[in-house]
């Protein structure tokens, strides 16, 4: 919970849900009364057990399905999306993958090509640009994701488990040049993990969730200024974070 | 130096062994015409240097096969271009709802399961025995491939990649032309090489069942066959093996064109 004196000043909310439930057609209740608010510059991850409505969440609030039940206000249009798998056409080159969504928003040529430039030399990828995803490691296919959904200068980043598929090491990095992003940029931005650590060490804020029908079970601050270092893996705060989140979370699978 | 080396035999062992193959059926073509067969019978396999001679080496020889051949392959491309329209146009369309699937699927498997062969008499009936008619044939014999293979891939395409469009609210137009057909495109060459082949075989075949009208390579095979002129009818089946042979070699290099830098099934 933030104090009455921060609510004045802290800015507008990008995005607020307020007992948002999501059941399927089959009668799966995924996602029971989630409450949630996302405020620019803030990274809000989701850690939760499998199944429980994180990736329907996002869906949610990305528009790709509806809610059931509770009302969900996003205050912009520019979302950037980021999936599991990079998701890249495999005919497209690298350049070409990043102009799509561009192209779908009818943006002028020159325009698409400048933005792409721009977001390709921020995730370093402009020497690869004219190659097809078919020839880039796994790693370099993630950041060539992250650029396309930073074409559209999302002021809302949605992430679903981006770097899961990724060894360690290209995971830490890809998380250090998220975080990178995120201090240029100052977006809001809600990233759904598995790891716990992972989470600690990005998020503003991190929520647990139950398992299925997902509910928001607690909710924890990681009252740890951006822009963080890999130092700050290494302090008894960021221990004793992740002891905690791994605690709700043992108690939410639990159920 | 070497790497020009490395190339050269690397393409000598993919050319020699088909190349050792061919010569040995010629070889052995040559025992039999000359070792085996009484002159008497000779007409049943006539030496290949004969075929030749008669054949190819004749003008006024060469140039009716030539002619066969030209109207052969007018008849076969005219029918593969009205089924590449018509086959990858029907399976767009039929991607599009389910209802229309349902709808066109059916009459398109019995277009594939009539002995559309059988029907050329009734053809010639009703259109005549012309260039429509033999275009006809081939169009029937090579819609489905096309249908279906267009059909299946553009319902292959994967529905993370749906989302990418879903995510912008793109038009069915847009999902098509950015997404489908390009997704579809390796499919789609699978199936324009069979029907390639179809083609082929409906323009030369046909022929054989139209027996009016201008000839092409079938009408000349079967009458060479009537006349027992075994030399031209040889060099006539080799061409219209030849054709077939072409369609398919070209048709390969046309999907590994236009798909190869991105698809693995083209290799
Ligand atoms: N289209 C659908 N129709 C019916 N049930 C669905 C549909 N999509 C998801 N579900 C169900 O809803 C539940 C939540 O799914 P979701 O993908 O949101 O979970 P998740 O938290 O992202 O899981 P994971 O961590 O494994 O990715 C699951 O039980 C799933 O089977
Ligand atoms: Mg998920």
């Amino acid at each position: 919970m933030t104090g009455a004196s921060e609510v004045v000043t802290a800015p507008a909310p990008l995005l607020r849900l307020a007992g948002v439930t999501k059941s399927f057609p089959d009668g799966t209740d995924a996602v029971a009364g989630v409450d949630l608010v996302v405020r620019p510059g803030e990274l809000v991850a989701v850690v939760g057990p499998s199944g429980c409505g994180k990736s329907t969440l996002l869906h949610l609030v990305a528009g790709l399905a509806r809610p059931s039940g509770g009302t969900l206000t996003r205050a912009t249009d520019r979302v950037g999306y980021v999936f599991q798998d990079p998701t890249l056409l495999p005919w497209r080159t690298v350049r070409r993958n990043v102009e799509l969504f561009g192209e779908l928003a009818d943006l002028p040529r020159a325009e698409r090509r400048r933005r792409a430039e721009r977001v390709l030399a921020a995730v370093g990828l402009t020497e690869f640009a004219d190659h097809r995803p078919g020839q880039l490691s796994g790693g370099m296919r993630m950041r060539a994701a992250l650029a396309r959904a930073l074409l559209v200068e999302p002021e809302l980043f949605l992430f679903d488990e981006p770097f899961a598929a990724l060894d360690e090491i290209t995971r830490q990095d890809m998380g250090e040049e998220l975080l990178r992003l995120f201090d240029q940029r100052g977006f809001g931005a809600i990233f759904v993990t598995h790891s716990v650590a992972e989470a600690v060490y990005l998020a503003s804020r991190v929520l647990v969730m139950s398992a299925r029908p997902g509910r928001v079970l607690r909710e924890i601050e990681v009252a740890v200024a951006h822009p963080r270092r890999p130092e700050f893996r290494r302090t008894d705060t960021f221990a004793t974070l992740v002891g905690e989140v791994s605690e709700a979370l043992a108690v939410g699978s639990a159920r | 130096m070497t790497d020009r080396a490395g190339r050269r035999r690397r393409v000598a062992r993919r050319v020699l062994p088909p190349l050792a193959v061919f010569l040995l059926v010629l070889g052995g073509w040559t025992v039999v015409s000359y070792g085996l067969l009484p002159p008497r019978r000779r007409f049943l396999l006539p030496p290949v240097d004969q075929v030749i001679r008669v054949g190819f080496l004749d003008p006024d020889n060469r140039a009716e096969l030539l002619d066969a051949l030209a109207l052969t392959s007018r008849v076969a491309g005219t029918g593969l271009a009205v089924a590449v329209l018509l086959g990858v146009g029907l399976g767009v369309l039929m991607a599009q709802t389910r209802w229309l699937e349902r709808a066109i699927y059916p009459y398109v498997v019995v277009v594939q399961t009539i002995p559309v062969l059988a029907l050329v008499p009734l053809f010639g009936f009703w259109f005549g025995f012309g260039f429509a008619s033999r275009v006809l044939v081939c169009v029937l014999l090579s819609l489905f491939p096309l249908v279906a293979n267009t059909l299946f891939g553009i319902r292959s395409v994967p529905a993370a990649q749906h989302q990418l469009f879903d995510l912008h609210r793109a038009s069915r137009w847009r999902r098509l032309v950015k997404l489908q057909l390009p997704a579809a495109l390796p499919s789609i060459f699978t199936g324009l090489r069979i029907a390639a082949g179809g083609s082929v075989i409906g323009a030369v075949v046909g022929d054989f069942f139209f027996r009016q009208g201008q000839p092409g390579l079938g009408i000349l095979i079967d009458m060479y066959r009537s006349r027992l002129a075994a030399e031209q009818m040889f060099a006539a089946v080799l061409l219209a093996s030849a054709l077939g042979i072409a369609v398919f070699v070209v048709f390969g290099a046309l999907a590994r064109w236009a798909v190869g830098r991105w698809h693995e099934s083209a290799e």
